[in-house]
Order: C-alpha cells, then structure tokens, then sequence
C-alpha cells in the first residue's frame, strides 16, 4: 500500500489548513453561499436532504487497519456510528456538523487518508479492481498508475473548475471488474509483445441521463506518456465541454457531438504539445509507485494438501461450502485466497457498516491479511491475501460480525444508493426496495440456482445506483409526486459491456419484489442448462419477460 | 478604484476595460491604458502599441492572437463566472505553448479561493474590487507550498524532485 512521505504529508496538511480558513470565511459571512458551494464540494462535503454528508476518498479502495480504526472513531465521535461504502470504493458520513468537518479532516490526515475531489467538478478518486495485484487473470498491477494519476489530479490547477464531474478507471485484468466501458476515461493496461507497459484509452462512457459506452481513442499509449495524454484530453474537454447545460456536461456529450475521430485528432495535436514536457513518466517514478505494492510475505504453503482439507471441510458443512462458492476468490499465490465480505445482509441498507463493525474488520485484517482490506465498486469489502488453511477460521468470525451473508454475484449482492432516504436529487427511495428484494429472496438455495445476478437500484436518473448496467437494473422516477419504479433488463458492466433496455410501464413500490420474482421465475422457466440470466435474457430477448411480467401484472 | 493585485504587492488598477458594444472607429480614440475586445483588438492591432492591451472570453481561441504577442504586454482573461474554467487553460497555453512573458490579468468574476491555481496557470495581475480583505488575499496566494504538478510556477512535477 502506498505510504506518505513528507510532501504528500505537507500537501495534506495545507489542504487542511485552507480548508479551515474557508469555513472561518463562511462561517463569519464573508464568503456567499454559491462561492463556499464549489469549495466545500472539493473537499467532500455536500448539504443532503436532512444533514451534510462527509464523502471521504479511499484511493482505489485501499485501506488499512489503522485507517480503518481511524473511520470507527470518527463514525463513533462525529457522526452516528455507522458510515456508507459508496459504488466509487469511498465512504460517506451521513451526519457529520459543518462546523467539526475540518477537525475531522485533520484526524483523517493523521492516518493519510482525505476527502479531496470527492464531489464537485473535478478530476474524482480513481478508482479499480477490488482483486488488483492477487487476480488469477490480472496482466499488469494497475494500483502503481491509480498512485500516479491520484498525485497528478490531486489539486490538478487547471482542472478544477471542469464543466462537470470527471471520473476514471483503470483495469489490468481480462475481465474488466473496474466499469472502465463507463467511465469518464476508463484505461486498460496491456503488455505488448516485446514486453511494454501501456494503456488502452476509452473516453466518453458514463451512465447517468444519457448512458453510454465509452469509445477507444487510442489502442495503446506507452505507460510513460499516461500523464501528459490525460492532460491533452483534460484540455480538450475543459475547453470544450458544454458549460450552458449540465445534463450535456459530461466528456460523453462532447465525444458524440465531435465524433470519436475528431476528438481523438484534436486530443493528439495537443498531445504532440505535451508529450515531451517534465509531465513525462520517469521509470524512476514508476518504479517508486510499484515499490509500494510487491507482494506481501506470503508463507510457502502445501497447495494442494490445504486444497484438500478445504474440500473436505466444505463437503462436512453445506453453509461453509455455499459461502466458498459465493465469497471466496481465487488468487494468484498458490496456499490464498480472495474474500468477500458482504454488506448486504437482510435488514442492512446495502454498504453500511457500524463502527464496531469497522473495528472488527480492522482485527481480522491484521489478523488474516496483511493489515489491508480493499472496498469495492459492488460496496462490499475484500480481504484480499487470506490463507487457504485459516478460511474456516475466519469464516466462523466473519458469520459472528454479520459478514459471511453467501451472496457475493447473486441477486441480494446489490448495488444500491442512498435514494430518498438520504439524497436531495433523489425521485424515490432505494433502500426499501433493496430491502423488500432482499426479504422476497431470502432462500439461499434459491439464490444460487440463479447463480450470477446483477441487480442494481438507483433512486433516480442521476443513476448513482449504477441501474443501466444491472442485468436487473431498477430506477426510482417521480409520477405526479408519488414514487414509481421503472424496471429495466440486460445491462452488463464487464467486458462485454451493454445497457440495459426499459421493460416498460413503472410499478409501485409495493409491486416490485413481485415483478422481479416473474423476472426471474421466467429466466428459471426459459434457461437452457447452465445459462445464465444474461445469456437467457440475450437469446430469448426482451418481449417474453414484458409478456410475463404485464400479463401478471394486468 | 480598483485594484491590481500580486503576490506580495498591490496598487490601482487604472486600466479601463472596453466593452465589446462601445463605439470605436479610430486608434486616436483610445486612450492608454485600455484593453480592448479580442476582435477589435485583431482589427487595430497594426495601430496600438503595447500600452493597449486586449481581454479574452473564455470561450476565446488564443491561436488568433499568436501573432501579435510579441506586441502585447498585458493579455486579460474575463470570468464570467468563476466556476467556468476555461481561463485556466487560456492562460497556460498562453505562457507554455506561446512563450507568452507578459501580463496576464484576471479581470472579472474569479473568487479569491482560485488564486493559487490561478497563479500555478500562468496569471499574474489580479483585478480586485477595492474593499477586498487584501491580508487574507495573500494568505490565499500561498495556500500550499508544495504541489504535485509542473505548471507554470514550476517546471518540474514533484516526482522529478523527490530525492
């Protein structure tokens, strides 16, 4: 994991400082509202429905015990004991003061951690694959290039006052488990033949109002160039990008209205001005990132016989067993494995977690993996270097803590946002929906006949709940002031990436779990062996659940 | 009156800002002192000397001017509103692509809270109303003291310098 030296700890610790000048300034009246808006904004926090929120930035999902700790006492001291995993690997307080909100950014910078471009019109926390460095099929680290281009946007001064919010990604495994069809920029590392680091660049994919998937605008740029080539394209858009109407902000709209060749040639030409500036990657710098993330000291371990008793014991406990199947990854150091913890038992809003819950993830971290946890853009939390042999061990620990809900990929593994519990922009609430599903699917054996299952919500079209591309994605609209619930199928976050299609009229609240048992009652009844709901869906396409669900439903 | 600010030093800003919609048809109309829209500016330039200066929307396209910088001494970029940053841009690609050595003021609606970015970008003169806190103002020019970045302040990002 990345560690402070004395500069980033300097430049922490000045944000800190005019920070608290700022809310002086506001806090005595001598700055208006609308100018403290962007400034309060790039430092995390927002004014929500009942309370300010606090987003605090977790880089790429990293966190250790220590931070960890750091979060339960500030959750415990601050705010109501209990934070939010967000679906950008961050966290989010619910009830922090205003006026206590850089003391709690000073205690955060004790542990290296900020809420710096968490929100506002900036360049925000790049995020990536919760299985970075231990995926069997990972091609090239990407946590080294998260570190590099976390530094380079940090306090970025001339892209601070973007038209609208700027978000990238980046992937260095096959399956892309980092959205980067739908981000702002979304990179893919790839080695060329002679061995050569670089990044494939997708620009323009998003979800929101008007989703889309992001087009290549260069097949390979050497990893050397990555920071002058995300300032050409930065450039571009600052200079460009619509400012009149911020639902025609985004990079997307601009990629679409100049078309993807006339953007990429003006994105070239700038960068034929900035390629060879000091903004050139030094293999001295990527070296020093990459220092950062070598391999733990992992034990040399019997692979196979720990592989054995773990059948054995899986074959003694159907509840172990589902969990395996469910939570645990594989990993690319034979003797480990990859878990997942999930935040989304039965009765839990998806993605919070309690202070002592965070306390006692920060023991069996340091206890089972290294000290480190990551967060994922699914919002549960992976302890990535786990030993094959301690798994039941840990496993019997994370059943007391509330962690060890078996449902990892399936249909009650949502991802959820706030909604109108918690959101002013919402149109509806989530989190009931969430939980209503959560209860209607409550067999286990059930869940897992279905097998993999995205099922995404958001609270409205701002589409935080990432709806578009749920294989089951659900959105909360607003009908004459009442709370409606259009339903949408065949969306698809990874490699091969797709948006989901509306399946027609919105339900009420009360009728959604039902529909999404016809949804996937329909998938059981029409599924050919082995497939799953996406390839059901792909081949019998989307008129027989509309047939299913408004025949039921009339 | 307003205003000139700068790291470490202010004084009047007694230049005049001319509206696109004011009516001038000769050079002799214009006193020193005066920056001038970017197209009249273009039309007159033969004429003016380097005490004219000329001002910039955001929406701008700086490569117009390329070829009279050597005769500009004071380029000004116009906040309209201080959330449209696209005079960042301007003015960097003023001072990095164009060499650009001369005065670039930041006229307009800009917020005291930009002026280290704005400052890291390539401007220079600030132009203040005259009841400003100017302390504080200082304060915010030196806000950090150490930035990850090259910009125009400093050619060399911080991982270039780290030992």
């Amino acid at each position: 994991m990345y560690v402070y030296d004395e500069h980033d700890h300097k430049i922490i610790q000045e944000r800190v400082a005019q920070f608290s000048r700022q809310t002086e300034r506001y806090l005595a009246g001598k700055l208006k509202d609308e100018e403290f808006l962007p400034l309060r904004l790039q430092n995390g926090l927002y004014v929500q429905r009942l309370a300010p929120m606090l987003r605090i930035a977790v880089p790429y999902g990293m966190l250790n015990a220590r931070q960890l700790r750091k979060l339960a006492h500030i959750t415990r001291v601050y705010d109501k004991g209990y934070c939010h995993f967000t679906t950008r690997q961050n966290i989010q307080l619910n009830w922090p003061a205003l006026e206590q909100v850089p003391n709690i950014l000073a205690e955060l910078a004790e542990v290296e951690m900020h809420a710096i471009q968490t929100s506002g019109n900036c360049i925000r926390n790049v995020t990536t694959d919760q299985f970075a460095g231990v995926a069997v099929d990972e091609i090239i680290d990407p946590r080294p290039y998260c570190e590099i281009i976390r530094q380079w946007s940090t306090f970025h001064p001339e892209f601070a006052f973007l038209p609208r919010k700027f978000k990238i990604a980046v992937s260095g495994s096959v399956e892309d488990r980092a959205a980067i069809h739908f981000h702002d920029i979304g990179l893919q590392l790839v080695q060329s033949e002679k061995g050569e680091v670089g990044f494939k660049v997708l620009v323009g994919g998003g979800l929101g109002r008007t989703p889309v998937i992001a087009s290549t605008v260069r097949e390979y740029l050497p990893e050397q160039d990555i920071l002058t080539y995300l300032e050409a394209i930065l450039r571009v858009y600052n200079l460009h990008g619509r400012r009149d109407n911020k639902y025609k902000a985004r990079i997307k709209i601009l990629v679409k209205s100049m078309g993807v060749e006339a953007f990429s040639n003006a994105v070239e030409r700038e960068w034929e001005k900035l390629r060879d500036t000091q903004m050139l990657l030094t293999d001295k710098e990527i070296n020093r990132a990459k220092s950062f993330f070598t391999s733990p000291e992992y034990e040399d371990i019997d692979a196979e016989s720990a592989d054995q008793q773990l059948q054995q014991q899986a074959a003694e406990d159907k509840a172990f067993s589902h969990w395996l199947d469910r939570n645990v990854s594989g990993h690319c150091q034979p003797g480990y494995r990859a878990v997942n913890l999930s935040l989304k038992p039965v009765g839990v809003p998806p993605g919070d977690v309690s202070d002592i819950q965070l306390e006692k993830i920060a023991d069996l971290c340091e206890r089972f993996s290294f000290g480190e946890v990551r967060s994922t853009h699914e919002q549960n939390i992976v302890l990535a270097d786990v030993k094959t042999d301690q798994l039941k061990e840990l496993w019997l620990e994370l059943r007391a803590a509330g962690f060890a809900t078996p449902n990892i990929g399936t249909l009650t593994d949502m991802i959820c946002c706030p909604g109108g519990d918690y959101c002013s922009l919402a149109n509806a609430k989530s989190i009931p929906i969430a939980e209503a599903i959560q209860r209607e699917f409550d067999n286990l054996d059930y869940l897992y006949d279905l097998g993999n299952l995205d099922l995404n919500i958001s609270g409205c079209m701002n589409a935080c709940g990432h709806h578009h591309v749920g294989h089951i994605g659900i959105l909360g609209v607003d009908k004459r002031g009442e709370e409606f619930y259009q339903i949408q199928l065949g969306g698809n976050q990874h490699n091969d990436a797709r948006l989901a299609k509306v399946l027609g009229p919105a339900f009420s609240r009360d009728e959604v779990a039902d529909v999404i048992r016809t949804i996937v009652e329909n998938y059981v009844d029409q599924r050919i062996e082995g497939e799953s709901f996406l390839e059901t869906y792909t081949r019998v396409g989307i008129d027989s659940f509309k047939e299913k669900v408004y025949a039921t439903a009339s | 009156m307003p205003l000139l600010v700068k790291p470490g030093a202010s004084e009047v800003d007694n230049w005049r800002v001319i509206d696109t919609g004011e009516e001038i048809s000769t050079v002799s109309d214009i006193p020193e002192h005066c920056l001038l829209p970017l197209e009249k500016y273009i039309e007159l330039a033969p004429e003016l000397t380097d005490k004219h200066g000329v001002w910039l929307t955001s929406d701008a396209d700086i490569e117009i001017l390329a070829s009279h910088l050597s005769n500009l001494a004071v380029i000004a970029c116009k906040f309209d509103t201080f959330v449209d940053g696209r005079s960042f841009s301007q003015a960097r690609m003023l001072r990095e692509h164009y060499d650009f050595n001369g005065e670039i003021r930041a006229i307009g609606s800009f917020i005291q809270d930009q002026l280290f970015y704005l400052l890291r970008c390539g401007f220079s003169q600030f132009s203040v109303a005259d009841d400003v806190d100017l302390e504080s103002m200082q304060e915010s020019f030196a806000d950090f003291t150490e930035t990850y970045q090259a910009a125009c302040d400093i050619s060399q990002p911080l991982f270039r310098r780290r030992a």
